[in-house]
């Protein structure tokens, strides 16, 4: 059997990619105390001031992880920005044939993929726009309530409440494909340890498998 | 019973009894303020004054023209702030005003902003930290709900302030606007009949709403729909969206973990050949 690994995540990568989720669990519990009425305690007297408190401690958390992620490692910040934003035909395909795949595990018609899948490629793309609007919006509710223009505070209260609705879709959707899924759970370890067994990597991320390849061959030549 | 307060500016005089009434009931400190060159005073409503009276001056077929407002929370019954408040620190009344339950705000200021009349006001303690309280009018709720009236309406020496049903009210103050159109005064309304579903505080106002600019937005109504919008469509539909993701992910758990162990068993049959 292969055990021969290929390294698909750096260490800041990891690091920073469990804060985020420790950020985003703290931000989404102190923020949900607003909105269920069975947490509404956590809103009342002093509780409230240290949800709050709490709140906006792990949101600058929160702001400072893509900016550590540039800091402390340029290169895959760089590559992982392009390739989440490299978008053609072959992702469509994707989508036509991923539902089958999640529901029955048959690969049939998924074309090959680069570093990040379509549905990854997806997610990050959700997360970081729901990311500009939490920061946009919660600076305006958390600096700004007197003297703002009614109208932009308002919508950012909104705004702010809808990014939460469907980053935390995303979210949930991702936790369970990474824990839960009977299919993919096993390939969560690349976000743990750093590594993926070169044979899924062969498999799942064919394109990117032989983009490293070629760099390896070249960097062995040099 | 629903109670309300009339309030008939073509009867104040800008004493200012009221806004002295209601520091000195509820225990509300006078803030130090300067002589900008009017009678205004103080300038705007703060978390330590309640209630003001505005001093605008317009002009009227070439004639200056002085109109008094009095400033106070509007108590709505379709209250935007009711429904923006995450934490049921303000909550409609049965007796018709809009109570506030300093305890339980934690001081987020989205009524502050939601108010289509600008009204309640935050008192920082840190801004960073984000510690603060909101504060407004409360109809003078320890008096009204022991019987008492208001402090404003017992202090008003032309009796431009009423209190009483507002069915009642309702009708004098209809009255009264028909009473000052037929003397003359063309642009005399009452306001807030319907406004909000209703507002725990009317107006009789010699000039229409929109001469009190500031003061009566022309569409009151618009951050109500915002606020029932958010908590009442969106936050639902988003909880309901979530529960439903939530099953449809457990739904496909059992489906692929049915497929799946069929297919190991498969495997270990081949194996055990």
């Amino acid at each position: 059997m292969n055990e021969a690994k290929v390294i698909r995540f750096s260490a800041a990568e990891r690091f920073l990619h469990l804060l985020y989720f420790l950020a985003f669990l703290t931000l989404a519990g102190t923020g949900l105390v607003l909105y269920l009425p069975q947490l509404q305690g956590y809103t009342l007297a002093e509780a409230g001031q240290l949800s709050r408190l709490i709140h906006r401690l792990a949101a600058v958390i929160l702001m400072a992880i893509p900016i550590l992620y540039f800091l402390l490692d340029r290169s895959n910040f760089r590559e992982s920005l392009r390739k989440i934003l490299s978008w053609n035909r072959a992702d469509w395909a994707w989508f036509r044939s991923a539902p089958r795949f999640y529901w029955t595990g048959d690969r049939t018609g998924i074309p090959p993929q680069d570093k990040f899948n379509t549905g990854q490629k997806l997610h990050a793309l959700i997360q970081a726009v729901c990311f500009a609007v939490f920061v946009a919006t919660g600076l305006i509710l958390w600096i700004w309530p007197q003297g703002s223009p009614p109208w932009l505070f308002r919508l950012s209260v909104i705004l702010h409440d809808l990014a939460f609705l469907i980053s935390s879709s995303g979210f949930l959707l991702h936790v369970y494909l990474a824990v839960i899924h009977p299919l993919t759970r096993q390939h969560a370890g690349a976000m743990v340890d750093g590594t993926i067994p070169e044979i899924d990597a062969r498999e799942l991320y064919p394109l990117w498998y032989k983009e490293r390849h070629k760099e390896m061959e070249r960097r062995r030549a040099a | 019973m629903a109670f309300a307060i009339l309030q008939d500016m073509s009867k104040c005089m800008a004493c200012k009894a009221c806004q002295v009434a209601c520091k000195e009931w509820n225990e509300l400190p006078a803030v130090e303020t300067t002589n900008e060159g009017g009678y205004e005073n103080p300038r705007d409503l703060s978390p330590t004054t309640w209630t003001r009276i505005q001093f605008l001056e317009t002009e009227a077929e070439g004639a200056p023209r002085w109109l008094f407002y009095k400033q106070q929370c509007m108590h709505c019954t379709n209250a935007p702030c009711v429904e923006a408040c995450p934490t049921g620190a303000l909550k409609n009344h049965p007796l018709g005003f809009v109570s506030f339950e300093r305890d339980l705000c934690n001081g987020c200021g989205y009524c502050v902003k939601f108010c289509p009349y600008g009204i309640p006001r935050l008192d920082t303690e840190n801004a960073l930290t984000g510690r603060a309280k909101v504060s407004k009018c409360t109809l003078c709720e320890d008096r009204v709900t022991q019987g008492e009236i208001p402090a404003c309406v017992k202090a008003c020496p032309p009796g431009a302030i009423q209190f009483g049903e507002r069915k009642e009210l309702l009708a004098s103050g209809k009255a009264r606007v028909a009473q000052l159109q037929a003397q003359g005064v063309s642009g005399a309304n009452l306001y807030g009949e319907k406004e909000l579903g209703g507002l725990g505080v009317m107006y009789v106002l010699p000039d229409p709403p929109s001469t009190y600019k500031g003061a009566l937005p022309a569409d009151p109504e618009r951050s109500w729909w915002l606020a029932s919008f958010w908590q009442r469509i969106l936050q639902p539909a988003g909880a309901i969206g979530l529960v439903l993701g939530a099953l449809g992910l457990a739904l496909n758990f059992a489906v692929v973990s049915r497929r799946t162990r069929g297919r190991n068993q498969a495997g270990r049959e081949k194996g055990d050949e």
